[in-house]
């Protein structure tokens, strides 16, 4: 098992993690960062995020096991929201 | 999956900017340093987030329908010192998907009660606000959002790699004109097939093979991007720096969007998201009152005797909140207990001949009796997108808060009007803020009066430890 740590930065308004098909609770650590914290077996998985926000807010996103590392980086569209897409991601063993 | 497009023309179309609407006092965060290293790529001003407006009540006021948010907040005004802490935290269920939990305790500059009314600007001790709510945001169908922003992301890494294979440079403008990968592949095999004669054979042999690769794998570009990683660090480095595991920062698929439009007309645009969204929440919010009183008995008070009372006053609210693109309006009704608590000096006096000395302290005098009360609370903010200099490095924000309370008895009324300006700095890791808040109150209880104030207000808000 490995543990796989998810930091938000710079969301206004809310955000939405789904890991493996699972919609996963946020903790909102305030200031507009969110957070989770989980274990995962090895493997590869599809994970999304999904920001809200006022249009044109810069957000970002980190995703790691500690071996692998996604960085995102984004901005809200017009209608205020943004999101990574449907990511893959392989938890090392 | 990596989209490393020209940063350059990349920065210039995603150069927008955040200004933010914070609604009363102070509020920010020290969070959000991280997103220097995270966010670099997509535009230079990564570093702007400050979203302590967030979804929540920058203030974490009691009275605000916007939410308390999570953090806490420190704020100094005329009447005390106010610490708030506050958590709230999502979950999956049908019907209620998030609570929020927030305690407050404020003192006046001589720790004293002094001021009427339940309003958290006024009623000093204890607070707490405890609710369940349901939010539209975490109940809103993403998925096929996502995975069509996962097809959008495959076309855009199909169409780098292959341009980085024949060493292309796509410009904004062919970039918003593309709508598949498809037109790039057979460029970048014609040009690999026109390289001269005294090209690495090798190299050309890799290019080709990972160009077969995207052009059979073009109906799941996702897919064939797992698969085209792992091999393609030793064909082309500078194609690799598309993959994943390069270590290069991920664009967001709105602001891949941005830059390829065409593409995301046809791929994201039919699975938009709505931009209206709503949260409810219904609170119970207790407030601990104190003083000391003098007891009055038939009209006469025993002024001796110090005596002290103590009650939690008990309210339920419901909030409502709207967030529509840059708007935020919430209302909040509640109905609970308040108290009037009026004090006054009250003085032993001792003679020694011509001299006397006094000892004076606040009192109330009669024992204070807790009313009904119906409130409500209006607030609407606004966030202005940032244009011009001045607002790429500073965000200015303002909101319009309204409040009015009727207790059951007596038939006063009282009503205030703020509104919050600020200006904080964009880059600023404190997220610091300073503004002034005029303020308007009216209320016809005999014994108050109409005023009007302005508070500076200066402050930041460290987040909550994960």
């Amino acid at each position: 098992m490995a543990q796989v740590n998810i930091t938000i930065t710079g969301v206004a308004r809310d955000a939405k993690l789904t890991w493996s098909g699972t919609a996963m609770s946020l903790t909102n650590t305030g200031g507009g960062n969110y957070a989770a914290s989980f274990q995962s077996a090895p493997g590869t998985f599809v994970y999304s995020i999904v920001v809200f926000g006022a249009p044109g807010d810069a957000w970002s996103a980190k995703v790691t096991d500690g071996k692998t590392t996604h960085n995102h980086a984004g901005h809200m569209s017009p209608a205020g929201y943004d999101t990574t897409g449907d990511t893959p991601f392989t938890v090392a063993p | 999956m990596k989209h490393a497009i020209d940063r350059v023309s990349a920065s210039r179309l995603l150069g927008t900017h955040c200004a933010r609407v914070i609604v009363t006092c102070l509020a920010m965060t020290l969070a959000g340093v991280s997103r220097g290293a995270t966010g670099a790529t997509a535009s230079g001003d990564q570093s702007s987030g400050g979203s302590s407006a967030a979804a929540a009540d920058a203030t974490q006021s009691f009275i605000s329908p916007l939410g308390l948010g999570s953090g806490a907040t420190v704020s100094v005004t005329e009447k005390g010192a106010t610490a708030t802490a506050a958590v709230d935290q999502q979950f999956n269920s049908n019907f209620v998907n998030f609570y929020q939990v927030g305690l407050s305790g404020t003192t006046n500059t001589n720790g004293q009660a002094s001021v009427y009314s339940s309003t958290d600007t006024g009623a000093p001790g204890f607070k707490g606000k405890v609710g369940v709510g349901y939010s539209s945001f975490q109940a809103t169908y993403t998925k096929a959002y996502t995975a069509a922003g996962d097809k959008l992301k495959g076309e855009v890494w199909c169409i780098n790699v292959a341009a980085r294979l024949a060493g292309m440079s796509i410009s904004t403008t062919e970039a918003s004109t593309l709508t598949s990968c498809a037109p790039i592949i057979n460029t970048a095999k014609a040009l690999i097939n026109a390289l001269p004669s005294g090209t690495d054979a090798k190299t050309i042999a890799s290019a080709r093979k990972v160009l077969a690769q995207l052009e059979s794998g073009l109906s799941d570009e996702a897919a064939t991007e797992v698969t085209v990683c792992k091999t393609l660090k030793a064909a082309s480095a500078e194609a690799y720096t598309a993959c994943p595991d390069s270590g290069a920062p991920d664009i967001s698929v709105e602001d891949l969007g941005r830059i390829y439009t065409a593409l995301y007309a046809r791929v994201v645009q039919p699975t938009s998201l709505p931009a209206l969204y709503y949260k409810l929440s219904l609170n119970w919010s207790p407030s601990l009152v104190s003083t000391d009183y003098r007891s009055v008995t038939n009209s006469v008070p025993n002024l001796a005797t110090t005596e002290h009372w103590s009650s939690l006053l008990n309210a339920l609210a419901l909030d409502g909140s709207l967030y529509y693109k840059a708007w935020s309006f919430g209302l909040e009704g509640a109905y609970g207990k308040t108290v009037d608590i009026k004090q006054q000096n009250v003085c032993k006096t001792q003679t020694n001949g011509a001299y006397t000395a006094q000892q004076c302290e606040n009192a109330m005098i009669g024992r204070p009796e807790p009313i009904n009360t119906a409130s409500a609370t209006a607030a609407l903010s606004f966030t202005p997108t940032a244009s011009s200099a001045v607002t790429r490095l500073f965000r200015p924000g303002v909101e319009l808060l309204g409040y009015f309370e009727h207790p059951s008895e007596g038939g006063g009324h009282k009503a205030e009007l703020s509104l919050p300006l600020y200006l904080a700095p964009i880059a600023s890791p404190l997220k610091a803020v300073i503004g002034i808040q005029p303020m308007w109150t009216w209320n016809n209880e005999p014994n108050q009066k109409n005023d009007f104030s302005v508070f500076l207000f200066v402050g930041a808000r460290p987040s909550v430890p994960n």
